[in-house]
């Protein structure tokens, strides 16, 4: 197995269009099991973490473009306030020494159904940054994936970066786990509110072949909401309207029974998440505008 | 109180253990493992392994080590590697690649062609339940089959049908693996025709004399090491596949060979706790006083049947005081990985259905469930005429519920999110000894050796062995050195069975008194510092009339290097006076997320009788863990064997056990009792007992919590969404 180890992003993506075969590693929280599982034996792997260009984020053309390389550790104490619900998501990542490790770039990557960062992403309307010795493009996250550990990306294409704009609105993240740390997600969902926007944005974790958002649930919570006046009025969020944003995420999953969990179970947590998350971040809207007033 | 005395180097990683070993031009062995369950393997093409770079041999079962099946009084037999073609498990050990590197040896094992000749695998235990086998007789020579019942009482039947109050229920306990940090490993040295072994094990000489026989050399000419053992818990009794393989291969290359299971292998080529299903019957009269206790239990096995897991006879064949008892124990062959002792064999999952099944007595019968477990103490085993020796489990109950506040919990409690429910659970883990030789020596220097072959497997050993010696001896701890972990001293310290401080403590109370008039004798010896005086030992000092000198002065002043005398021990003559247990009452408190049905130990405490306590720090270390242990086989812990026999989760992220974040406070209390008529210290085990009866408690608090009874460990999100 050869090892490259470019020292440039420029370099990164010339190894990766001669080497289209070889697999990119950052952190190796996701790779090194396989590799140590022997679920693949890739002809090469290309070490990331030489390269600078992907160690940093930084707010630009007001997004935060959050290198692919920032490991979780700092997405905590650095990001709370710009990407707060990926802050939560990657305090559940597995234990101290994974999240000094991963990163999210590697679990965008790695593209599992079960990745801690993809439904705060996904609720957040973040975009991958793509890029390859043809030029680099952005790709909505909800468009990234394509299947069980499959995404956009080409054969000759590096995750440079994910741009996320700064929340307008609170966010948050739920997960459950048969433990309380080290765990991979039973499920778990992700809930932005963007009241610039007046939308709602959403993200299924661990109970689909794909992390996916719940486009009509957002949009029927989002309505609801403008019909009420809510986003003015700031009330109350309604508890049956809560409960049927709940029904509305459960039906857009399509979980399955693992060793984790049933189907059943996983519809049933998804409902409460969704119900539950959706209180807390609107209950946080309202004491914005309590304490602004 | 003194320190553990591994705990610094241990902490600071200084501790030798035998992986850690490398002598020069040492090459690295990797384990070839089966991939079907049930089968021939027909042939095996190792071409492309011999060609692969570094490859220094192949071992096969076509082109094998040769190895003889090694036997042990204690141990029965144990099973060596590559010496025929059967698979009977998936994962089974069935070839062994050497080469300079582990990294060669690992990558050149995954290209060997196996070809089988697949046979049906019978994998199930529920499939299997309707043609299970009676199960040998107990460690004790019970049969499988023993009932105890009243005169006049017929049958069991019978007297349950006459019971006020009954309970029929049926648990079940999962497949569990030690799962020590340590993985099964060896280091093998030939030198001159004599093997050194550098590998974890619970007892050095029984590593060596197994490894002997296996090897067919003489006892003499192999020496086993364990300074240092990461864990074993029952799954290091065993001589494993790396200490076999890797000292065939290295007296077949004359090369030191390393050879260690990948985290994956432990699970299916060392040996598990049998899953079981328990049916539990117990009759009570309306006072809550048991009438009828009948426990049949179902264990898995390996396809030629070895360990079965005695869950009957080891808690309801003793526990409580009833007038009819009907106890079974059956087994269920199955293509899986070998079982095998592991902590509180029997008593674990056994205590998981008695003691769920007397939680739900209490129920039914509307009384305090630590009210129905006093009123129910035996003070015999049923059927026995041999009394408990020193038991005190009441007062770990009365001190336990005051400890806990036990009284609270008639509210219906919830907080915030969680549903907060109380449980209870007896433990009992019996007192046992092994035979067990110390060898004690005084030095010139005025401190003094400790010496056995035996394992300290992480419960402290070594640190009693030295406040034993001490205390025999009347000095200081840290003047008595303790030697183990090598299988040229006095055999004795096998770290299984919760035996390990009694034995030693036994021999070392022989021993001592035995080096203390040898040290006499040279002190009035022919040219010994008081020659022909009356003399008297205290305190590490030799007097006289009018004189005194340390034990290192009358030593140097006979020009004597040492003075040296084995203590040796063994059960004796107790054993016809009474029945020896430790006992102890265990508390927990769970939470029960409303919405999402998460389960969450939140306290627990456990109160144990165990004798007297040898070192707080040590016992309480040992408790805790097992405490811990059993809230994993509770809420995580169970190996899911799949149809193919292929486990699901044999590895670390998704075998579960308790992270850091999972266990939040463990309380432990002892009783004081010293059992003298156990043993001359006074000390009864507490190591196996303290993982006996947590599962039950917080299944019970569970059901205190929530109202759901569950009767399957470990309890899943779905077993509690309403």
């Amino acid at each position: 197995m050869d090892f490259l180890a470019p020292t440039s992003w420029a370099e990164a993506l010339e190894c990766k269009a001669a080497h289209p075969d070889a697999v990119a590693i950052a952190g190796g929280t996701d790779v090194m099991v396989e590799l140590n599982f022997d679920h693949r034996r890739p002809p090469a792997l290309l070490d990331l973490n030489r390269v600078p260009e992907l160690a940093d984020w930084a707010l630009d053309d007001g997004r935060v473009r959050l290198g692919a390389g920032v490991p979780y550790v700092r997405v905590i104490s650095e990001l709370g306030h710009l990407l707060p619900g990926l802050a939560m998501a990657a305090r559940t990542v597995g234990s101290p020494q994974i999240r000094n490790r991963g990163t999210v770039g590697g679990n965008l990557g790695a593209a599992s159904p079960a990745g801690d960062s993809h439904p705060a992403l996904l609720a957040a309307f973040a975009s991958v940054e793509i890029g390859s010795v043809r030029g680099t493009r952005e790709v909505p996250v909800a468009e990234f994936f394509t299947g069980v550990k499959r995404s956009v990306l080409e054969p000759d294409e590096l995750i440079s970066a994910v741009l996320v704009t700064p929340p307008s609105g609170p966010q948050q993240f739920s997960k459950i786990g048969t433990r309380n740390a080290m765990v991979i997600a039973v499920s778990a969902f992700g809930f932005a509110l963007h009241p610039d926007t007046r939308t709602v944005g959403t993200g299924i974790g661990s109970a689909a072949p794909t992390p996916r958002p719940a486009p009509e649930a957002a949009a029927f919570l989002a309505g609801e909401l403008e019909a009420a006046g809510l986003w003015s009025s700031r009330g109350a969020l309604p508890a049956t309207l809560a409960t049927e944003f709940g029904r509305r995420v459960r039906d857009a999953a399509a979980p399955i029974d693992d060793v984790r969990g049933s189907a059943a179970y996983r519809s049933h947590a998804l409902s409460v998440m969704a119900r539950r998350t959706a209180t807390w971040a609107w209950d946080a809207y309202r004491d914005e505008n309590r304490s602004a007033a | 109180m003194t320190m553990r005395t591994d705990a610094p180097l241990k902490t600071s990683g200084a501790a030798r253990y035998g992986l850690d070993v490398t002598p020069p031009g040492t090459v690295y062995g990797y384990v070839v493992t089966s991939t079907i369950a049930h089968g021939e393997i027909t042939a095996m093409d190792v071409a492309a392994v011999r060609a692969a770079p570094g490859v220094l041999a192949v071992y096969t079962p076509f082109d094998p080590l040769p190895l003889r099946t090694p036997m042990s009084p204690l141990l029965g037999e144990t099973w060596v590697p590559l010496q025929d073609t059967e698979v009977t498990y998936y994962g089974q050990p069935v070839g062994f690649v050497v080469a300079e590197t582990f990294e060669q040896a690992r990558d050149a094992a995954l290209l060997v062609e196996v070809t089988y000749d697949r046979r049906p695998a019978r994998t199930s235990l529920h499939a299997g339940l309707a043609d299970a086998l009676d199960a040998p007789p107990s460690l004790h020579g019970e049969p499988p089959t023993l009932q105890v019942l009243a005169d006049g009482v017929e049958s069991i039947e019978d007297a349950l049908a006459a019971s006020a109050v009954r309970v029929d229920a049926t648990y079940e306990t999962a497949t569990q693996n030690h799962a020590a940090m340590e993985p099964h490993s060896a280091v093998a040295v030939w030198e001159d025709g004599r093997l050194t072994l550098y590998s974890g094990t619970q007892g050095s000489d029984l590593q060596a004399a197994q490894l002997a026989q296996a090897l067919d050399v003489e006892p003499a000419r192999v020496r086993a090491l364990n300074p240092f053992v990461g864990g074993a818990f029952g799954g290091k009794g065993h001589a494993g596949v790396s200490a076999f393989l890797g000292a065939a291969a290295a007296r077949d290359l004359g090369r030191p060979v390393k050879a260690a299971l990948t985290r994956e292998q432990v699970f299916t080529a060392t040996a598990t706790r049998p899953a079981t299903v328990q049916r539990l019957r117990i009759g009570a009269d309306a006072d809550g006083r048991l009438t009828a206790l009948a426990h049949d239990s179902w264990s898995s096995t390996t396809a030629t049947p070895s360990f079965v897991e005695p869950t009957s006879h080891g808690t309801s064949r003793e526990w409580y005081t009833t007038p009819n008892l009907a106890i079974t124990q059956k087994m269920v062959p199955l293509h899986v990985p070998p079982t095998t002792f592991m902590r509180a064999p029997g008593e674990a999952p056994g205590s998981f259905a008695l003691e769920s099944a007397m939680d739900e007595l209490a129920v039914a019968l509307g009384m305090d469930p630590v009210e129905l477990r006093l009123r129910n103490s035996s003070i015999a085993p049923p059927g026995r005429d041999l009394q408990w020796s020193s038991k005190h489990l009441d007062e770990c109950f009365t001190l336990g519920a005051q400890r806990f506040g036990w009284a609270q919990r008639h509210r219906r409690r919830v907080d915030r999110d969680w549903l907060v429910g109380y449980g209870t659970a007896t433990a009992m883990f019996p007192a046992l000894r092994f035979p067990c030789a110390v060898r004690i020596t005084l030095r010139p220097d005025d401190t003094a050796e400790v010496a056995t072959s035996g394992a300290d497997p992480g419960t402290g050993l070594r640190t009693v062995l030295s406040l034993f010696g001490a205390e025999a001896l009347a000095i200081p701890p840290e003047r008595v050195e303790a030697a183990l972990g090598d299988s040229t001293l006095p055999p004795g310290g096998m770290s299984g069975g919760s035996t390990a401080t009694a034995s030693v403590g036994s021999a070392i109370a022989v021993g001592a008194p035995a080096v203390i008039d040898a040290l006499v004798a040279v002190a009035t010896g022919p040219g010994g510092l008081f020659e022909g005086r009356e003399v008297a030992y205290a305190d590490g000092r030799v007097f006289a009339e009018g004189d005194s000198a340390t034990f290192g002065e009358v030593l140097r002043a006979a020009g004597r290097d040492e003075v040296t005398a084995i203590g040796t021990s063994a059960p004796g003559e107790e054993m016809t006076k009474h029945s020896f247990s430790s006992f102890g009452a265990q508390f927990c408190e769970v939470r029960v997320h409303r919405w999402t049905r998460e389960v969450r130990m939140s306290r627990m405490l456990g109160v144990f009788d165990a004798g007297r306590i040898v070192h707080e720090q040590a016992a309480r270390s040992q408790i805790m863990g097992g405490m811990i242990w059993g809230v994993s086989a509770a809420l995580h812990e169970g190996l899911e064997i799949e149809e193919s026999g292929r486990p699901a989760n044999g590895d670390f992220a998704s075998y579960l056990i308790p992270v850091n974040a999972d266990i939040p406070t463990v309380d432990v209390e002892f009783v004081r009792y010293p059992d003298t008529l156990h043993n001359p210290v006074g000390a009864r085990g507490l190591g196996e007992i303290s993982v006996v009866g947590v599962a039950a408690a917080i299944a019970n608090a569970v059901y205190d919590a929530t109202g759901i009874r569950v009767r399957r460990i470990p309890i899943v999100l779905e077993d509690l969404l309403e």
